[in-house]
């Protein structure tokens, strides 16, 4: 689960994780409001939606204003949350339908000495959370990474212990951050990596994390993403939730209690198992094709999950062709082929249907597919089964 | 590959009085019961406050030492709902099972990385993979699991429905019209 920029910095501010001052606006008035009451003479005002880049993002219907930008005067504050207030903002991960923009964030200037890059994430090598650093701040890490490995720092820490001070000083020191700025580290990056275990992040990421003329580290923007299935332990953090930011066809998925992933692909895939269901996408891949989603229905899905599986699969309009791979071990074979048959019935097929079972009850699922006459694929294996979807895609 | 199971394993199963648990337990002990006929395979479960009842046969105990000291049993196959399953994993260490096999869906992942810190101390950290369906079997047809990542006594799947994928596969068209 994701959560907007100011929800991250009030989560890790309360975590005394240094944060700029900063005020909600949901009106021009309040935005106006927010520049008088923070009291400097140079403030920000950031668009508060889930996806990255609004800095360079721009409005559909205003394409001169920015997603973010930098305002000295409670007058400008107004005129241009105005202009972003209820506008449609397209950033590089948004895609080109945008997202509407109804909070804005204002927030106190800084007076920035540096700009570096921070991350946490769980590494599979170091079997544990990882702090990662480079002094490469604001840009796309992954660019970084790509060009200049040798700038990103890695320093994995206990996930019991947390990250000690002589961590975050060797971390400080290999960024050449000057005295002021090497205390500020050892006070911030400990609190931030006990915030990222105490809250079972999945990720945590500061682009910029930046240090103040005066030594002063601080988080200038946030982005923290929950593993879910610890939010069973932090109703604070699911109180956060924005649906209205979430893939309504995933919000759908998961409210029938699928594992729905919405790609951008055009071969819809119906699996059960992750595992199996990403095999299948690698193996589609591997064929040429690309999936228009993951969709996992479970180990124990009912006749009716199934069909609402195959609804949101078919609504997807990108969807030229649908692979059902089904290896039936709690599941079986003949739930998935009378929920498909009633999805023909009631729901309608309008792409090439490949099918390929293997399982529990499969001779019986066999028989009820041969019975209804409908013009559906049959494959043997999952070779076969990718081989076939993308051939009838292609035909 | 290693062979974790063997004629002198005997399982306990935490969570022995909820659904699933039960279920996988009755599976198992019908499997069991065909590879080593007469032989109590499957000796009982935990379930903490229900202990000196029995369900289907198996005798509850309130705790993985308890059972263990009763039982004998020195494996352990975990089936409470995951926000208790790292708990339940470190317990069941604590006791001194040997073996310890949890499906990990559900776990929160710091929730394991607390359980493999708790391990260290006491365990190998060799890294195998392994096959669990060797004498006793997992489950009757469905719960093997072949690739499987083990660090000392925590036995790690990458992936369910892979994993069944891969040992059906394994076995060949020949063999797999048995497992079902």
């Amino acid at each position: 689960m994701k959560i907007h920029e100011y929800q991250a910095k009030q989560l890790l501010r309360a975590a005394g994780v240094a944060v700029p001052q900063g005020v909600v606006a949901r009106t021009a008035d309040e935005a106006a409001q927010a520049f008088t009451s923070l009291g400097g003479s140079l403030a920000v005002v950031k668009s508060q939606i889930h996806a990255g880049g609004r800095g360079k993002g721009r409005f559909v219907e205003q394409p001169e204003q920015r997603g973010v930008v930098l305002v000295r005067s409670a007058e400008e504050a107004q005129q241009n949350a105005a202009r972003m207030l209820g506008n449609t903002l397209v950033t590089i991960q948004t895609g080109a339908a945008g997202k509407q923009v109804s909070t804005l964030f204002v927030e106190q200037g800084l007076k920035i000495a540096r700009e570096l890059y921070l991350g946490i994430v769980v590494d599979r090598e170091a079997g544990g959370p990882v702090l990662i650093m480079s002094s490469e701040g604001g840009m796309e890490i992954e660019e970084v990474a790509a060009h200049s490995p040798e700038k990103i720092l890695k320093e994995p820490f206990d996930a019991v212990a947390g990250l000690y001070p002589y961590q975050a000083r060797k971390l400080a020191y290999a960024l050449g951050l000057d005295a002021a700025a090497v205390r500020s580290a050892e006070k911030f990056l400990p609190k931030i990596c006990r915030f990222f275990v105490d809250y079972d992040c999945s990720m945590t990421e500061i682009n910029p994390l930046v240090v103040t003329e005066d030594g002063q580290m601080l988080a200038l923007d946030a982005k923290v993403t929950f593993d879910d299935n610890a939010l069973f332990r932090h109703k604070d953090v699911v109180a956060l939730r924005d649906l209205s930011e979430e893939e309504p066809a995933e919000v759908r998925a998961a409210d029938t209690g699928l594992s729905y992933v919405k790609l951008n692909g055009n071969i819809g895939c119906l699996v059960n198992g992750a595992g199996l269901a990403m095999s299948t996408m690698d193996l589609i891949k591997l064929h040429g094709g690309e999936p228009a989603n993951f969709l996992d229905v479970g180990g124990g899905a009912d006749e009716d999950q199934v069909t609402e599986a195959f609804r949101i699969i078919l609504a997807d309009s990108n969807v030229k062709a649908v692979l059902v791979n089904i290896f039936g071990g709690i599941m079986r074979c003949d739930i998935i082929v009378s929920a498909l048959l009633n999805a023909y019935e009631k729901v309608g097929f309008n792409v090439p249907l490949v099918v390929r079972l293997e399982g529990t009850n499969v001779e019986k699922a066999r028989e009820m597919l041969q019975a209804s006459g409908r013009p559906i694929i049959a494959a043997t294996d999952l070779t076969d089964a990718a081989q076939k979807v993308v051939r009838a895609l292609n035909a | 590959m290693s062979i974790l199971v063997s004629k002198s394993t005997r399982v306990i199963t935490q969570g022995i009085t909820g659904n699933s648990g039960l279920f996988h337990s009755q599976k198992c002990r019908e499997y069991a019961a065909e590879c080593q006929p007469g032989v109590d395979v499957f000796v009982g479960g935990v379930t903490p406050g229900k202990g000196g009842t029995t369900v289907d046969g198996f005798p509850v105990f309130n705790s993985v030492r308890e059972a263990r000291e009763k039982t004998g049993a020195n494996t352990s196959m975990v089936f409470v709902p995951p926000p208790f399953c790292a708990d339940a994993i470190l317990e069941a260490a604590d006791a001194g099972m040997e073996l310890i096999v949890a499906i990990t869906e559900g776990i929160p992942v710091m929730d394991m990385l607390r359980v493999r810190r708790g391990l260290e101390k006491s365990t190998s950290q060799d890294r195998h993979h392994a096959w669990l369906h060797s004498q006793a079997g997992n489950d009757r047809d469905y719960q093997q699991e072949r690739d499987i990542d083990i660090r000392g006594r925590v036995a790690v799947g990458s992936s369910g429905s892979g994993s069944e994928h891969g040992s059906g596969d394994w076995r060949g068209p020949d063999q797999r019209d048995q497992l079902y």
